[in-house]
């Protein structure tokens, strides 16, 4: 089945998410808003019918970024403990917070030269 | 009495003769009569010229024509045919103005190595392909994929691409490209191309920090049998997600020198 999305994709998550579910796949591709699977010759082929509900319950999350962490760090609201947990996950020491990519992210991620 | 000299003749030759019934008859009339008449030879003094209706055409042949005489202008324009100049018989090429000799005036094939000047050819004499065999694909973005071991790119498929005969054995061929690569977590991304949908060869990898965005270019020489074939390019990550940015244009090209 061929499954089509416009909204936020984060494939290695997505990747996690459906084998989670039970919707067995070694790896994922995309190509603009198709998302598909391999065969064992590395060949496209479409996903499952059953990934279509793991695929719409996704949320694609990414990494906090450096701004996001800066701005966070210089608000006078922030304790001196989240300061030091800041530090350590942009220092690598604990790993960095998720948060969802936002739409208007994606959308400027999914511009092409060739639109 | 009106006896009068000849005006054709004159000088020794210029006889005198009567013209009246009541002339005097001299015997100089005839005496000088036979002297112009023995040197008559139609020059100056010597009787009338002879007028071009005077000679029966077809008569004068090349021996009455003093060499070195005829003029340009005796002859009439467009009348010297190719059979009227011997072979060989313009030997100087101050006798061919410049920028007359047009293509259609070289015999086909006709035109050898030695008559090129060394290093006369420039670029934009050769025709585009006249040196290589190349074909590129843009390839689609954005996609992306996950897949830890080879698969192919969608879109990145260049079909048919023929490679020359040189008659020196397999030939020669680059595969090249330039991406522009987005990697989701810190990981090594693994480039690689395959002939006919044969595994894949790997060809390059590029590592990049987790968000960042890299532009990855590169080429590998290959070769292959003679004839038509079909590329592909594939790619694999370590981590994450591997994307194709479609900030900037992305290819794939094949490429083969023919000489």
């Amino acid at each position: 089945m061929s499954i089509t999305t416009t909204k936020p994709v984060s494939l290695h998550q997505l990747e996690g998410e459906l084998n989670a579910a039970g919707v067995t796949v070694t790896a994922l591709g995309m190509l603009q808003d198709t998302i598909f699977s391999y065969d064992a010759q590395g060949e496209v082929v479409d996903l499952p019918a059953a990934a279509q509900a793991v695929v719409d319950a996704h949320v694609a999350m990414r990494d906090k970024t450096d701004a996001e962490y800066a701005a966070e760090f210089q608000d006078s609201a922030t304790t001196p403990a989240r300061k030091q947990q800041i530090r350590d996950q942009q220092n690598g020491l604990e790993p960095r917070e998720q948060v969802p990519i936002t739409q208007a992210e994606w959308d400027e991620q999914q511009k092409s030269v060739d639109a | 009495m009106t006896r009068q000299n000849a005006v054709n003749f004159s000088g020794a030759l210029q006889f005198p003769y009567a013209n009246a019934p009541t002339d005097l008859f001299k015997k100089e009339d005839v005496q000088i009569l036979a002297q112009a008449t023995d040197g008559h030879d139609h020059s100056s003094g010597k009787g009338l010229m002879i007028p071009g209706t005077a000679i029966q055409p077809e008569t004068i042949s090349h021996i009455q024509i003093q060499n070195g005489s005829i003029w340009t202008e005796d002859l009439a324009d467009n009348i010297i045919t190719s059979a009227k100049l011997a072979d060989g018989a313009v030997t100087r090429y101050a006798q061919i103005a410049n920028n007359v000799i047009l293509t259609q005036h070289i015999a086909d094939g006709q035109v050898t190595s030695a008559k090129i000047q060394d290093g006369g050819v420039g670029s934009v004499d050769i025709a585009s392909q006249a040196c290589h065999y190349q074909n590129y694909v843009g390839l689609t973005a954005p996609q992306s994929t996950t897949s830890s071991t080879f698969v192919q790119i969608p879109t990145s498929q260049i079909s048919a691409y023929v490679l020359p005969s040189l008659g020196v054995g397999p030939q020669a061929t680059w595969v090249n490209w330039t991406l522009s690569l987005t990697f989701s977590a810190t990981a090594s991304a693994s480039i690689a191309w395959n002939m006919d949908g044969g595994g894949f060869n790997s060809a390059w990898y590029y590592t990049g920090a987790a968000g960042t965005t890299i532009t990855a270019s590169g080429w590998m020489i290959t070769s292959g049998a003679v004839g038509s074939h079909t590329y592909a390019m594939g790619w694999a990550i370590s981590a994450g997600t591997l994307s194709l940015s479609g900030v900037t244009y992305n290819t794939f090209g094949v490429w083969t020198p023919i000489r």
